[in-house]
């Protein structure tokens, strides 16, 4: 059953659907985009026994065996927990949209653009040859590119265009790091690849590494390669605003793990690499710290929202680098997926202010919990989520990595350090939370402003993101199961 | 009535938190109703929690264990312990919340968002009781987060006030700090011996199957509670937090979640009750937090911001008692603990009344309430002279116990501390109800009416007073439900009796000389009030100033990094390289071209030169050349042209005609076919153009995906063919 | 087989340098071909150099696409002048509010 292509195609094919069906009313293109996603996520939801009882589940189609690549497709647990969240994502800010780019034009086109980025989105996460990973990595610059620049705030090609280079630039490292792998294995396939770099000297394999790392850490936004991400983030219209920080980061993240960490630093022989993982933990905390510092110095309010974003990708940088360390990795990708979901939702909810009230700088606003109460009560529970407050999701995916953490300072001392650090940034993130709630929610206005609860779609992808959150607080078991499955140590 | 304990473990926690969800929906439905429905909901959270009473009873301290599966890949479940101390921690988080319940349901009347306030009550009440009855300690560390978050979304309940708003988020960040020590001491548990789960780690310490560092971990755990249970120095937290509504300080500010620190130490303390140093810190700590609480206490004028320092000075009287070590002590704590909760939320909630009467909380605008406000008077006497340890009241039993078990542990140091925090206690309470009730009317409340609270509002404040007078005498059925065995000695019943006769000589002449008599404090002198010491304790021994003082630091780097790291440094980066690319581009260009361009002139200069030099020489030569030649020819040309031309000028004209008459019939004929062809083929192909043009207009990602759907279709052929 | 490298090598400074310094449409066009031509060249001399007919393979398949880029560069650069008459990139941008 080629249950992945189809979902994989199901976007691809609704490209010519969504344009020009949007060409007559843009708002059942999106319902229509929306709907697909749905199915396809229903169909990959459909493999989740199949990867609870196997561990894996490849489709395999021949392709260009003179490259050693097929065209190959598979998902285990931990792809699967991602393709599940990017979807509900996309579906969300598909019919977030519909209200929210109402007054705009050109709609089939962002809808159709829509589409063609849900395709390299999922695309990323469930392939495991790469040179289809980096055909999808790439595949998610240009409907970026398009989407920022046609549709976003002030400047917006200018900004477009950094992020665009900036990025792109990050995966030429990516590039000399697949072609590496070629020439010393002769095979572009993950698990090909990695028993055969066993053999190969862990010299020249830390540069392989080195390579991808870089490459993946400009995606992550990791300091001090992260200076795309404000501006992209915060001059994005706010649905892609979502899909950018939830899930194109998030990319970044499973990249390091899935290739960095799986492929080829699983080929090193033990205690050959771990200076790497210490780099890599150190960058995570120097991340953490800087982004929650910067998101309280913010005025912006999206660019608060960014700041913060890599302040986490540098929480999940840091639960990486406890590999192979279960319970780290494992609170790593939950992490992945509660952040995907929690960040998308405050975005959600600041595209809402910012749509509803038309300000974006914090000094302005205030007061905005009685006029907006159920955009308050969503941006609250994001808001909480972010800053790790039970029983949002954020806080349970933190307090497994800071049981990973702990684990792993018992057997490897290095790790106390940077897990005490660890544990007072969450004092930091909790800091810039409350200060958010209370500058945009509570605090008396300086200026006048009337305003009402955003359009109907826009609160209903709103309200059950916010629901999908409190749930993976509460019992985030489906997930857990899924990327415990696949980590067996 | 009853339900059998192993719903009733769960449902006293979760029937709150489930009911609060539904709160909106109440609102939504009929607004005037939603504090009954709250009411309603915290009577059957009491009646779960008594259920729980008769089982624990019969299990004669045995716990009992209730757990169901939750996140079993991590090998964490959901459960729920239920032993002597967490169903009496239950019974007083579900009871006394019924009865500020039904005290909020009046009370809070009048407020705007009214619902919010009920579903973080609610929320809180659920939290409480799960917070006490986990096993668990995740589960526990999560209701433990939760509790602090209604307390932060209740302190600021009025957001719109900014002291409201910020003294919630003080209250959150501090204790947080404490969170996340307490975060890495049960991390510590679980490294060291794998399981979350009270109980197995209980049994792994005492068979000794652990390397668990033991002090580190206590004091982990230990700073924790001292963030929640406010002790110095994360204490500042507590008197900002009488922002928020009254019901609200007496509910969690007085009787539960300040008691979940204490709550902790007390479970913990069977684990570590061999770290001496621990049980050291704990007394000191306690002790002098409850001297100095108690001095802030007296030189307070808010009638709240008393109360609440007067919580901070009980609370850490009740922690100094667990720090003694002994059963005894142990049990003091507990005791006292329930008359705390009892009588502090008795004032708490008279003092709500007050302000409600009187719309001030200034101690120095109140005053001579009582001959219009009798019941209150009686009530705030009763929960006052508790506190103060006056007898017969519940606080008087607790303290003395207390006493004993210091007397019995012989520990001097501490002795001193908590007498002298006694006769502060008993300066102060006696202060508080003369400040408010004796006297004459202030100028403030000469014009106000003032009188009795409503019946709805009075029942609780008399309920707990009654209770507060009765439950000193049920020590010792309370010793049996703890199963405690140790008895004071005698000499120790005899010497606590003693000091608290002397803390009552001591006290009570003092307060007369200076309250009773209602010395006006606004006549006192300015030496007094600029006292350095007076000073000093007003400002609350300069804690708030140092911690103002780091969060301005904190923000200042903040700002600092955004300002010089951010803009001045990283984001400047890419385009210092852009621009330097571009520069070096232009510089080579300009170069290279410069120097192609030189090149270029020289070869063709010189190419032009040789040119010039050939053409001169050459020239001359040439033309000779062909004079010489050209006059040969132009002679021979003549004659054959002459002999030639006549013949074929004959047969040229005879060919000629001929041809010329053929070509002018298949000229008319082919070129008419030919034209009709090209028109036909012309006007179709601009026909199509037309209509091609028609289609698109000319927008660039019409483009874009054009050609991205001619890829994916060619993409797809591909795939399909390729499937062999 | 250096030589061949070096030459690919330059030709393609020659056109990034181009991109970067010309305004003129039709000269970035040109410097954008020199930069396809560079990589093309590219996969031959590899492919000859490791005996491995892949290389010319890809080249032809890299020249047909080319042609279709340059098709549309070509029409859009033309259009420009028609519509707009503007040759020069640095006031086509400025058109944008």
């Amino acid at each position: 059953m080629q249950t992945l292509l189809i979902a994989l195609l199901l976007p691809a094919l609704s490209i010519p659907i969504v344009y020009g069906v949007g060409r007559k009313s843009a708002k059942i293109a999106a319902l229509i985009l929306a709907l697909i996603s749905l199915v396809s996520l229903s169909l990959i939801l459909t493999l989740v026994p199949t990867v609870l009882s196997q561990d894996q589940y490849i489709e395999s189609y021949h392709w260009i065996p003179t490259l050693g690549s097929s065209f190959t497709l598979f998902v285990d647990g931990i792809s699967l927990s991602l393709a599940i969240v990017t979807l509900i994502l996309v579906a969300a800010a598909t019919v977030f949209s519909i209200n929210y780019m109402e007054k705009k034009s050109s709609l089939p086109q962002y809808y159709a653009l829509l589409s063609l980025l849900t395709i390299g989105l999922l695309g990323v996460f469930i392939t495991s040859n790469l040179l289809l990973f980096y055909f999808f990595w790439e595949l998610m610059l240009v409907p970026t590119y398009f989407i920022i620049g046609g549709w976003g705030y002030r400047e917006s090609f200018a900004t477009a265009f950094k992020f665009f280079i900036f990025t792109h630039a990050g995966a030429i490292f990516v590039l000399l790091g697949i072609g590496a792998v070629y020439m010393l294995t002769g095979t572009l396939d993950i698990f090909e690849a990695q028993t055969i770099l066993a053999t190969v000297d862990p010299g020249v394999l830390n540069w392989v590494l080195a390579s991808f790392t870089i490459g993946f850490a400009v995606k992550m936004a990791i300091v001090p390669v992260h200076m795309w991400l404000p501006d992209a983030h915060s001059e994005a219209p706010a649905p892609m605003s979502a899909l950018l920080s939830g899930v194109i980061i998030g990319a970044g993240g499973y990249a390091v793990l899935r290739i960095s960490l799986g492929t080829v630093y699983s080929a090193m022989p033990p205690s050959a690499g771990n200076e790497f993982l210490y780099v890599l933990s150190i960058f995570g905390i120097i991340s953490a710290f800087y982004g929650s510092f910067l998101a309280l110095a913010e005025t912006d309010i999206k660019r608060i929202i960014a700041y913060s974003s890599i302040s986490h990708m540098g929480y999940t940088m840091f639960a990486l680098s406890l590999f192979p360390f279960a319970q780290g990795i494992t609170g790593g990708v939950l992490h992945l997926v509660n952040h995907a979901a929690s960040k998308g939702l405050l975005f959600f909810t600041a595209g809402a202010v910012m749509h509803q009230t038309g300000v974006r700088n914090i000094k302005e606003m205030g007061g905005l919990a009685s006029k907006m109460p159920l955009t308050a009560i969503a941006s609250v529970v994001a808001a909480f989520s972010i800053g790790g407050i039970p029983p949002f999701a954020c806080f349970i995916s933190e307090f497994l990595i800071f049981v990973g953490a702990v684990t792993a300072a018992g057997s490897v001392s290095f790790y106390f350090l940077p897990t005490l650090l660890m544990l007072i940034a969450t004092v930091f993130s909790l800091a810039y939370v409350l200060r958010y709630i209370w500058k945009v929610f509570l605090e008396a206005p300086t200026v006048k402003i009337e305003v009402k609860d955003p359009p109907r779609f826009m609160t209903i992808s709103t309200i059950l993101l916010a629901a999908f959150v409190v749930i993976l607080g509460i019992y985030p078991r489906l997930f857990i199961d899924l990327i415990h499955a696949v980590i067996t140590i | 009535m009853f339900i059998p304990p192993e719903y009733a473990a769960w449902l006293s926690w979760a029937l709150p938190l489930a009911g609060s969800l539904f709160v909106p929906l109440v609102a939504k439905v009929r607004r005037k109703s939603v504090g009954w429905y709250a009411v309603f909901i915290t009577l059957l959270a009491v009646v779960s929690t008594v259920s729980l009473i008769p089982s624990v009873i019969n299990a004669h301290g045995e716990a009992s264990l209730y757990s169901i599966p939750w996140m079993q890949a991590v090998n964490i479940n959901l459960s729920v312990l239920v032993d002597p101390l967490s169903a009496l921690m239950a019974n007083i988080a579900a009871c006394v919340g019924l009865l500020i319940m039904i005290y909020s349901v009046s009370y809070m009347q009048n407020e705007q968002g009214t619902p919010r306030f009920f579903f973080f009550m609610l929320l809180f009440v659920g939290g409480m009781i799960g917070l006490v009855m986990a096993n668990n300690l995740l589960q526990m560390f999560m209701f433990w987060e939760v509790v602090g978050l209604c307390s932060y979304a209740l302190i600021g309940f009025w957001y719109s006030r900014a002291d409201a708003a910020k003294a919630g988020m003080k209250a959150f960040i501090i204790t947080r700090i404490g969170d996340i020590f307490l975060l890495l001491g049960i991390l510590l548990i679980y490294a060291n011996t794998g399981t979350f789960d009270f109980l197995e780690v209980k049994s792994l310490v005492a068979t000794g199957g652990t390397s668990l560092p033991m002090f580190a971990v206590a004091t982990l755990m230990l700073i924790g509670a001292m963030g929640k249970s406010a002790q110095v120095p994360l204490h500042v937290w507590l008197p900002d937090a009488m922002e928020g509504p009254t019901p609200t300080s007496a509910l969690i500010h007085a009787a539960t979640m300040v008691k979940a620190g204490i709550y902790l130490v007390a479970r913990i303390f069977i684990l570590f009750s061999l770290v001496q140093p621990w049980l050291t810190s704990i007394t000191y700590i306690g002790g002098i937090t409850a001297f100095l609480a108690a001095t802030m206490a007296l030189t307070s004028t808010d009638m709240k911001r008393v109360l609440a320092f007067s919580t901070i000075s009980q609370l850490g009287m009740i922690i100094s008692a667990l720090g003694i070590g002994t059963e005894l002590g142990w049990f003091a704590s507990q005791f006292h603990v329930i008359s705390h909760a009892l009588f502090k939320s008795l004032l708490f909630l008279c003092a709500g009344v007050v302000m409600h009467a009187t719309h001030t909380l200034d101690l120095k605008q109140l005053g001579g309430l009582r001959k219009e406000m009798p019941q209150t008077f009686i009530v705030s006497i009763i929960g006052a002279f508790s506190l103060a340890g006056i007898p017969p009241f519940s606080g008087f039993w607790s303290k003395d116990t207390i006493f004993e078990s210091i007397i019995l542990a012989h520990n001097i140091p501490l002795f001193i501390l908590i007498f002298g925090t006694s006769v502060l206690t008993l300066i102060y309470s006696l202060r508080w109800i003369s400040l408010v009730f004796l006297g004459k009317k202030s100028e403030f409340l000469e014009r106000s009416h003032v009188h009795d609270p409503k019946p709805v509002l009075l029942i609780p404040l008399i309920i707990l007073a009654s209770v507060s007078c009765i439950s000193g005498f049920f020590k010792g059925p309370l010793e049996h439900y703890l199963e405690i065995s140790s008895e004071a000695s005698i000499n120790a019943v005899f010497l606590a009796g003693a000091t608290s006769a002397l803390i009552l000589a001591a006290g009570v002449p003092v307060a007369y000389y200076f309250f009773y008599k209602r010395r006006d404090l606004s006549r006192t002198s300015a030496s007094l009030l600029n006292n350095p010491l007076h000073l000093l304790i007003s400002n609350g021994y300069y804690f708030d100033a140092v911690y103002n003082y780091i969060l301005k630091g904190v923000m200042g780097l903040a700002q600092g990094m955004y300002r010089f790291v951010e803009m001045a440094g990283l984001e400047r980066l890419p385009y210092v390289v852009a621009n330097g690319a571009l520069s070096v581009a232009q510089g080579v260009s300009h170069y290279v071209e410069g120097f192609l361009d030189r090149l270029v002139y020289l070869l063709a200069g010189g190419t032009v030169k040789t040119a010039h030099i050939t053409h001169k020489y050459l020239e001359a030569f040439l033309d000779r050349l062909v004079y010489l030649l050209a006059g040969g020819t132009v002679k021979t040309a003549h004659i054959t042209h002459k002999y030639l031309e006549a013949f074929l000028d004959r047969l040229v004209y005879l060919l000629a005609g001929g041809t010329v008459k053929t070509a002018h019939i298949t000229h008319k004929t082919i070129d008419e076919f030919l034209d009709n062809l090209v028109y036909l083929f012309a006007g179709k192909t601009v026909e199509q153009g037309e209509r091609i043009k028609k289609i698109h207009r000319g927008h660039l990602p019409d483009f874009v995906l054009a050609a991205a759907i001619g890829f994916f279709i060619i993409f797809i052929l591909l795939l399909l063919t390729a499937f062999r | 087989m250096v030589d061949y490298i070096i030459l690919s090598v330059t030709i393609l400074a020659i056109g990034i340098i181009g991109l970067v310094t010309k305004h003129d449409l039709i000269k970035m066009l040109i410097a954008v071909e020199m930069i396809t031509a560079a990589a093309t060249m590219n996969f031959v001399i590899f492919g000859s150099l490791m005996d491995d007919s892949l290389g010319q393979a890809f080249s032809i398949l890299v020249l047909s696409v080319d042609a279709c880029v340059t098709a549309v560069a070509l029409a859009l650069a033309v259009t420009i002048y028609r519509k707009l008459k503007i040759r020069d990139v640095r006031d086509l941008s400025e058109l944008k509010e």
